[in-house]
């Protein structure tokens, strides 16, 4: 019975015990920026005075709102996000007294690719993309909806391949989906003439075109190898760990490389953020200095862009640099 | 068979009563009983042979998640690429008495902290190997566009040794066990890419040991505008993977590579040559005794009082259903009940602490704990307390000191098993948040209870959700120890029921 009481006591005192943490930054957030950010935690460990971050992949949205909700030790000092921060989200920061300075670090590209055996080579427009995963697609103007009809690539374009379509792509709960409708369905909707809310509610057919593949991207290589109709979504980084197996699509006539994603030529990337929490700067240790290694580190090319992340250009070099000076 | 059945079976078949059409019945029941006994036996086979192959296929891949590869490397600790004077400086900062060239030294604030910046950070520690390759093998990196293009071929060479070495290497020198301007003989451990590579050389040179040009590593930028690294060997093609930075590896002495085991001693890294099992066998301990001092004496006291004091009645049949649904609620649940009540509401700013696991699993373990506790007490003859209750023990006396100790063995074996269970169980942990990025062990005695930890299970979902596919071997690597954990666990339990309920 003791040993219950001791352990139960021990919990009771867990609450205060939180205070062990003052001296280790403890970072949330986006499943995209997880790998930059353990890099760069790690080297930070390693190579200063300070204890190496602890972070936890919680999503860009998940990780808001654990740093949104408070001030205080019981709260993480550092979330990622692979998206800018939402209005909503800002509301809620600031009703809990949160302040933050936000960090653009790079981007990362959204990549269409194929098996490099078997599949076909591919050059599609937003639109034709778009048109292959909606559910239910705008005529011309975006008056009027009709189901989608569509069962072949070439049934949408003469050029794309006589091939059935079918995509693996990101679910719903991911980033990486919020990036792909934002930047491919939303633009191309928009492209037409669709106003916000039409383009909004768009929704991505459920008919088996569009696979829903988890956020384990290996199994979605597998698929892609085994089948060469398939098409899979994700990240650039993972094309570059398996460029052996798979060949990216052109989105626009543009080929998905580290220069054309870093120079925007590319036209589905997306940007990936870090926010720090300025009230937690000078209480607990090295916060300012882990975004510092963190702004360092993503200029430069190096072990963070054999990662995936490709740094932006020099406009966001300088703003990244301001907002690190506004720390100290 | 009995004299009856004989009977039986002889009246059958004398009888007149054994028709043609009764005899088919009795083929189609034999027949129906030899397809009903094949096809068991093919279940059991399938089975054996999906665990023979998940085994073999985990086992294979994780062999070289436990070893790692090292090369021994001569490298000049170059006095201009490192500042002695920067060195000494830092050196006295964190007390150690600093070389002979302290003394001229009259450190500034903020010469002090540029100091520490370079002598902290590997860069120099890796130009140190990036002259040390130009200076031995320079004449092999030839045809370069440029003298840029030259230096980064040989940095990327210099990339394969781990970043590990690059930080011995500055510790050694801080510490004084090295001295700028000596050469040092180092045992390097070979990054993950290069350990790849070397594997596949040395199976090969095994196979053709007279040809030592066999492969033939090129660095090329394929149709995607991708950076590939293409190897070839006898003229054939024999593999393109994407871009590694190793234009040359063989320069590095791929022949006196030493491989050795390496995967207890380190907790996670973002390099796969680095990461090991540690810090999460550490949270599982620790997950385990929370589990233990929790559920053992509050399962067991609740089995006894359930079987042995508690009125029949419809309150205890009510709890006594609730117990055993209990035992079959899936385990996310508890982790969702951990993260509400415990996270969010009762002690916030645990997320991720083992205490905050360990209770979690410790409810799911409870319903384990009471219905094993109950069925050990259960089988426990009764005469044990009627001879104790005759002798004039009170009912207290009787269960505790008589019924108790002999359902003993099978209690631990039914704690133990609930312990293998909760080990493996990975849901409830990545609710309460116990799959963080943990780079250091904890270190013994500091609170390790109550600071950021994480599990086997979840560090092996780390890995395996990991791009970099290097990290196949050592999700495989966890695999084993976890299995390995969790089948001495079961071992255990069977060992302490069938010898100690014996001796009883």
């Amino acid at each position: 019975m003791r040993f219950v009481a001791l352990t139960l006591a021990g919990l009771v005192t867990a609450g205060a015990a939180a205070a062990d943490r003052a001296d280790t930054v403890s970072i949330v957030g986006s499943s995209t920026v997880y790998p930059v950010a353990t890099a760069v935690a790690e080297a930070f460990g390693e190579t200063t005075d300070f204890n190496t971050p602890v972070i936890e992949s919680t999503g860009s949205g998940g990780g808001m709102k654990l740093f949104c909700a408070g001030v205080g030790l019981d709260h993480p000092d550092v979330t990622n996000a692979s998206r800018r921060q939402k209005s909503s989200e800002a509301e809620t920061c600031a009703a809990n007294g949160v302040e933050f300075t936000e960090f653009m670090i790079g981007y990362d590209g959204i990549v269409l690719a194929n098996s490099k055996n078997d599949g076909p080579a591919l050059d599609m427009t937003k639109m034709q993309i778009a048109m292959g995963v909606l559910a239910e697609i705008p005529n011309a103007d975006c008056t009027e909806f009709t189901a989608n009809p569509y069962r072949n690539w070439s049934d949408i374009n003469a050029s794309l391949p006589n091939r059935p379509i079918l995509v693996l792509g990101p679910p719903t709960s991911s980033g990486t989906r919020d990036a792909f409708e934002e930047l491919v369905i939303h633009s191309a909707l928009k492209g037409i003439g669709c106003d916000k809310a039409t383009y909004k509610a768009a929704e991505i057919r459920e008919d088996g075109a569009y696979v829903e593949s988890g956020e384990n991207d290996t199994l979605i290589v597998d698929q892609l190898v085994k089948d060469g109709d398939a098409i899979g979504a994700f990240g650039f980084s993972f094309l570059q760990n398996n460029a052996d197996r798979l060949k990216g699509a052109s989105v626009g006539g543009v080929a998905p490389t580290f220069d054309a994603i870093a120079s925007g030529e590319y036209p589905v990337s997306r940007s990936l953020w870090f926010y720090v929490k300025n009230n937690h700067v000078g209480i607990v240790p090295g916060i300012a200095e882990y975004a510092e290694e963190f702004v360092v580190q993503a200029a430069q090319d190096g072990p963070l862009t054999e990662i995936g992340l490709i740094p932006g250009g020099d406009d966001d070099q300088d703003a990244m640099e301001a907002a690190l000076d506004s720390l100290f | 068979m009995t004299e009856t059945d004989a009977m039986i079976t002889s009246h059958l078949h004398t009888s007149p009563h054994l028709t043609e059409a009764a005899a088919r019945r009795r083929a189609a029941r034999q027949r129906g009983e030899l397809i009903f006994r094949s096809l068991g036996l093919a279940a059991l086979g399938l089975a054996a042979l999906f665990l023979v192959a998940l085994m073999y296929s985990v086992f294979k891949k994780s062999y070289n998640g436990f070893v790692q590869s090292f090369i021994t490397l001569e490298i000049p600790l170059d006095a201009e690429i490192l500042d002695p004077e920067d060195l000494a400086q830092y050196q006295a900062s964190v007390g150690i008495t600093p070389n002979l060239w302290a003394a001229e030294i009259t450190p500034t604030a903020r010469g002090a902290k540029s100091a520490s910046r370079k002598v902290q950070r590997t860069a120099a520690y890796k130009k140190m190997v990036e002259a040390m390759i130009d200076q031995n093998h320079g004449e092999a990196f030839t045809g370069y566009d440029g003298d840029r293009a030259r230096n980064k071929a040989i940095s990327q060479t210099a990339g394969m040794i781990s970043t590990e070495t690059l930080l011995t290497i500055r510790d050694r020198l801080v510490s004084g066990e090295y001295r700028l301007g000596e050469t040092v003989t180092v045992r390097a451990l070979a990054a993950g890419d290069a350990d790849v590579l070397f594997k596949d050389m040395k199976r090969q040179t095994r196979k053709n040991l007279d040809s030592e040009n066999w492969i033939l590593l090129k660095e090329s930028i394929d149709a995607n505008g991708l950076s590939v690294l293409t190897s070839w060997r006898d003229g054939r093609l024999v593999s393109i993977r994407p871009y590694l930075g190793v234009p040359r590896l063989d320069l590095l002495g791929w022949t006196i590579l030493e491989r050795q085991p390496g995967f207890f001693g380190s907790a996670s890294s973002t390099k796969p040559e680095r990461a090991g099992i540690a810090a999460a066998a550490q949270g599982t301990f620790l997950m385990l005794m929370v589990v233990v001092v929790l559920s053992v004496p509050v399962g067991v006291l609740a089995a006894v009082y359930l079987e042995k004091f508690a009125p029949r009645n419809q309150f205890t049949d009510f709890m006594e259903i609730n117990i055993n649904n209990l035992a079959a609620v899936p385990s996310i649940i508890f982790g969702i009940l951990g993260a509400a009540v415990i996270i969010q509401w009762l002690f916030p700013g645990s997320r991720g602490f083992p205490i905050v696991g360990g209770t979690v699993l410790s409810f799911m373990t409870l319903p384990t704990v009471i219905i094993a506790a109950r069925a050990a007490i259960g089988a426990v003859p009764p005469s044990y307390e009627q001879a104790a209750l005759g002798m004039g023990a009170s009912r207290q006396q009787a269960v505790f000191q008589h019924v108790l100790p002999a359902a003993l063995p099978g209690i631990a074996s039914g704690v133990i098993i609930g312990l293998a269970q909760a080990a493996g169980e990975t849901a409830p942990l990545l609710m309460v948040g116990m799959n963080a990025f943990i780079k250091d062990v904890c270190e013994v005695g500091t609170g390790c209870l109550m600071a950021r930890g994480v599990g086997m299970p979840s560090q092996i979902y780390q890995w395996a959700a990991d791009d970099d596919p290097l990290f196949q071997n050592k999700t495989a690597a966890g695999i084993v120890c976890l299995l390995a954990l969790v089948i001495s666990m079961n071992a255990l339990a069977t060992f302490i029921r069938t010898r100690f309920e014996r001796s009883n």
